[in-house]
């Protein structure tokens, strides 16, 4: 089930060259927004000094240092740029969660109009359930903290400080472990709203919540094929991005190119994630034989 | 000397074997003596693990080498730093001790060899302030006092509890001791006065040299670690070991004890090095012994020879990393954590620089309570140069994720937080800050050497650096013996240099104020000049300039039929474009340095300039056939104490592939962050790293 959820998802997302295309017009718009007091900034700065040779080379301590006791103006700058529209972009891409989320669960083609549309319909139910996320991840936070504690008390007060390093590796690794199974669980309930047209976030929460938890095995397994597969990606473009190091204009152009592949990949990864989910979560549906029609799906689901 | 260094080892060990469990008795290391050895101590000291505390008697013999009649004594009582919060140390240090962590020392016994009881006689005095509530300065008066040459014996029974967790180089954690400065100590005579400062968080130390005899008696499973060589063993009981130890021509005496230290041996030109490692830190031994190695082979081979046939490298315990990162006599300590990446070399450039200390601070032992850049600025730059030389120039401090720091740079960024609040000599304890001291000393003065091996080269400097050393090893030189040095090696007055950087505090910063690259208006019509040359009649001919001959014409010439072979009037049109150049150097610090200026022209040719930089600014002018590209002061990075080194170069046209590259790869970094973080739920900000 789960390779056919990636297969199945696989063939959709290439089909959705649009939907890709307006993920990435969105970043890469964002990205410059923010990152444009840097150009002016720089421009102004560095690239009327012999620094800006140094910069060309590598990512330079020396020009660093100089820049942030000297130009004491750009951190602040740049974390205006961040905090003005780090937040915009957070909400815009909350936004789109409804319409992607309605178009990976549904059998139809992409259009703009649906995408939109569904957009807005569930941007207030998904800004509410990302609001009940916030006790849970409390409660996943304070469990992380608790063990900390708990194995600081059974260490004692002169553990070996190999113990101290490989307690904090695993205690990171749960946590992030934790952090990626609440996040299915989320992803789960928010196609229980989308499928179901719910506006009972608690009611969605214990849904995802049951579904991930009752077919962990494949909901965990799909998750981490699919985090793995960004890794691999990940990989790859680091061992294509230590190829590019020279100064020259050309491969400074690469470069800028390589890194849009990666971001237009990561995009792509995250779209297979929710389309392999979505098909899982029909799957189970139609495993579960019983079928619900909400305004079109024709699966779905109170008791998967 | 490695030959006879050799043979006094080996004979040593030998002795040790054969006589063991017997004490070996007085070991002669060096004879001559190496230094006056006017402080000399015989301590038996046994440490009682379960209540960190040290049970000792002292014998002190002080030689009063001066043509005073001294008529009292002073001795340092370190420990007594860490005894209540009101101490001096604590005030300064600003950090809470946890209940029954304070450590002290007390004397219960000071007599004469005759007997005499000379407790009554003990008073803690204030020589730096007036806080009565510091008791680590000793006065004791003398029933008669010391003649010129005559010494003087003192019987010291002391009690001594190291701070629990270490404070400041000392301490106990566990099972884990270091014991420094832990003796009642005696202070430096000199110049009709004891020099004997009290204990300052911000100071470091100053003692005679002498010979050390101590008897260290700890719990039979401990391993011992100590200034000098161990030339006995003796098991006083079942649980208990005794190890003595004997150095010479030294001026303090630290120990470690614990039983988890792992033991590595190794050798370098006849230094034997002992690594005492913790058990977690084993897979870091080879680094850390390849360090020491690395620094003894340098030091050895660059300043001067290292008379002491071994060196002691210690890794502190768990939670005692205040006791890392000090040096001792042949004992240093380091610090390290495990799981430290391969490309972070704080390790290293720690081991390193304590064993320079070695050289500057124990054979040259300049006074680190008044002058602490003498000791810290030299072992920084020599810290800096030895990394240079194992790890390369670039990331030779830190080399990781991309991220690489030299130690210049990190000098660099130390200064520039706080520039120039203090001259670089000053006493301890009366710098600005605690931060302002450590930059004075370590960062600012190092960054000094480096600015002189760029004025005066670098092998004038290590001239400098051999001659000061074999001049005053085994004494206690000041900064003006320093600059004296650096007077006679270099041939000149460098007073000028050192009295802006040691004695006070100005600020070195030049800049390029402003450039400009204008083109030079044609001439119209004709100009007539008369030219002494033959020239043909009836030719024109065209002429390009040398970019040498910057002040010349480019020039059509037209010769005058009426005038003769020798006298010839040239009509020049003028039409070759030329530039008007200007260049505005300004001295923004009140440190006047000379400095080298290089202006880049379009053509490739670039033009040197030497200012003295004694006038507030400096213009240069220039009409050539290319533009200016850009200028730039100090071209060749000769001056690392320029504050500011962002504005040290201009340039007309923009370096536009360096902005495309970095707000390209700040771009990345943001669209990276944009399509991590997301609202789905709070989970997906750690959910989507991947």
């Amino acid at each position: 089930m789960i390779r056919t959820s990636i297969i199945k998802s696989l063939a959709k997302v290439r089909r959705s060259k649009r939907l890709i295309f307006w993920y990435y017009l969105w970043n890469l718009g964002f990205g410059i927004l923010i990152a444009f007091p840097l150009y002016i900034f720089l421009n102004d700065q560095v690239g009327k000094s012999l620094l800006g040779e140094s910069l060309a080379q590598q990512f330079d301590m020396r020009v660093l240092f100089e820049l942030l006791y000297y130009k004491s103006s750009m951190p602040a700058m740049l974390r205006s740029s961040l905090l003005v529209f780090l937040p915009m972009f957070i909400i815009i891409k909350l936004w789109f969660s409804g319409g992607t989320f309605s178009y990976l669960l549904n059998n139809t083609e992409f259009s703009f109009r649906t995408f939109i549309n569904d957009s807005t319909r569930f941007l207030v139910r998904f800004l509410r359930l990302f609001i009940w996320s916030i006790p849970a991840f409390v409660v996943v936070f304070s469990i992380a903290i608790g063990y900390t504690l708990l194995t600081k008390l059974a260490l004692g007060d002169l553990p070996d400080e190999r113990l101290i390093f490989w307690n904090r590796i695993v205690t990171i690794a749960l946590f992030f472990g934790c952090a990626m199974l609440c996040n299915l669980i989320f992803d789960y309930a928010r196609m229980h709203i989308v499928a179901n047209d719910m506006s009972n976030m608690w009611i969605a929460m214990w849904r995802g919540f049951t579904l991930a938890l009752r077919h962990i095995g494949k909901t965990v397994s799909l998750y981490i094929v699919i985090a793995l597969l960004g890794l691999g990606v990940l990989v790859i473009f680091l061992g294509l991005s230590l190829l590019l190091t020279s100064s020259h204009a050309v491969i400074i152009a690469l470069m800028f190119l390589l890194h849009q592949i990666y971001i237009i990949s990561r995009q792509f990864i995250y779209l297979l994630r929710i389309g392999s989910q979505a098909h899982l979560f029909r799957g189970l549906a139609t495993e579960a034989g019983i079928r619900q029609s909400v305004y079109g799906y024709s699966t779905v689901i109170d008791t998967v | 000397m490695f030959t006879r260094r050799r043979c006094l080892y080996f004979s040593l060990l030998l002795s040790l074997f054969l006589n063991n469990p017997v004490f070996s008795d007085n070991p002669i290391l060096f004879n001559p003596p190496l230094s006056p050895r006017i402080a000399n101590y015989t301590i038996h000291v046994e440490l009682q693990a379960e209540t960190k505390l040290l049970v000792a008697q002292e014998r002190l013999s002080w030689r009063n080498t001066s043509s005073d009649k001294v008529s009292e004594l002073q001795l340092h009582m370190y420990l007594n730093g860490f005894r209540n919060d009101q101490s001096v140390f604590l005030q300064e240090w600003n950090t809470k001790v946890k209940k029954d962590g304070y450590g002290y020392s007390e004397i219960t016994k000071c007599s004469l060899p005759d007997g005499t009881d000379l407790l009554d006689q003990l008073h803690y005095i204030q020589p730096d302030d007036i806080n009565d509530n510091d008791k680590t300065v000793l006065q004791i008066t003398l029933p008669r006092p010391v003649r010129p040459g005559a010494s003087i014996e003192l019987n010291i029974e002391f009690q001594a509890k190291l701070p629990d967790p270490p404070i400041a180089r000392t301490g106990a954690k566990g099972d884990y001791f270091f014991a420094g400065q832990w003796f009642p100590k005696v202070g430096v005579y000199e110049n009709g006065g004891w020099n004997c400062h009290q204990f300052h968080a911000n100071s470091e130390f100053f003692a005679d040299f002498g010979v050390y005899d101590v008897y260290i008696t700890v719990p039979a499973s401990y391993v011992v670690g100590a200034t000098g060589i161990q030339v006995g063993i003796t098991h006083p009981s079942d649980s208990t070991t005794t190890h003595q130890y004997h150095a010479e021509d030294v001026h303090d005496f630290a120990w470690t004890a614990s039983p988890e230290f792992v033991e590595y041996i190794d050798s370098i030109d006849d230094v034997r090095i002992r690594l005492l490692q913790q058990p977690a830190h084993r897979g870091q031994a080879n680094i850390d012994m390849e360090a020491a190695k690395q620094a003894v082979a340098y030091m050895q081979k660059n300043v001067g020879d290292y008379p002491f046939p071994n060196l002691t490298v210690v890794d502190p315990g768990r939670k005692a990393i205040e006791t890392g990162g000090m040096e001792y006599p042949t004992l240093i300590t380091a610090g390290t954590v495990y799981g430290l990446p391969d490309g972070i070399h704080l390790t290293e450039s720690t081991i390193i620089h304590e064993f320079i200390h070695n050289y500057w601070y124990h054979l040259v032992a300049s006074n680190e309570f008044e002058e602490a850049w003498l000791d810290e600025g030299l072992t920084t730059y020599f810290e800096g140069r030895i990394v240079e030389h194992v790890f390369g120039n670039s990331g030779n401090m830190v080399n990781f994720l991309s991220i690489r720091i030299s130690e210049i740079e990190f000098a660099r960024s130390g200064l520039m937080q706080l520039p120039y609040m203090d001259p670089t000599k000053r006493n301890s304890w009366e710098f600005y800050s605690s931060g302002s001291y450590g930059i004075n000393v370590y960062y600012k003065a190092a960054l000094m050497l480096y600015t002189l091996d760029g004025y005066l080269g670098e092998d004038v400097m290590n001239k400098v650096y051999r001659t000061y050393f074999e001049r005053w090893k085994f004494r206690h030189p000041t900064s003006d013996d320093f600059i004296a040095v650096v007077n006679e090696v270099s041939g000149q007055d460098m007073g000028w240099f050192f009295d802006q950087i040691v004695y006070s505090a100005k600020m070195l910063d030049y800049s390029v104020r402003s450039i400009s690259s204008k083109e030079v208006k044609k001439t119209k019509g004709y100009d007539f000049t008369l030219n002494w040359q033959d020239t043909p009649a009836d030719t024109i001919t065209s002429s390009k300039q040398d970019s040498s001959m910057a002040e010349q014409d480019s020039s059509i010439v037209a010769e005058n039929d009426s005038t003769t072979a020798s006298d010839t009037l040239i009509a020049t049109v003028v039409d070759t474009t030329k530039y008007h150049t200007i260049v505005r150097i300004h001295r923004r610090g009140d440190f006047q340095f000379p400095v080298d200026v290089a202006i880049m022209f379009a053509d490739g040719d670039t033009v040197h300039e030497h200012w003295d930089g004694k006038d507030r600014w400096k213009i240069y002018e220039y009409t050539r056939p290319s533009k200016l590209l850009a200028a730039t002061v100090d071209p060749d990075n000769k001056v690392p104490l320029d504050i500011n080194l962002s504005n040290n170069s201009k340039t007309l046209k923009p370096e536009r592939k360096s902005i495309y590259r970095t707000v390209s790869h700040y771009l990345f970094f943001v669209q990276n962050l944009l399509e991590s973080i997301s609202l789905t739920s709070l989970f997906s900000i750690f959910a989507d790293m991947i």
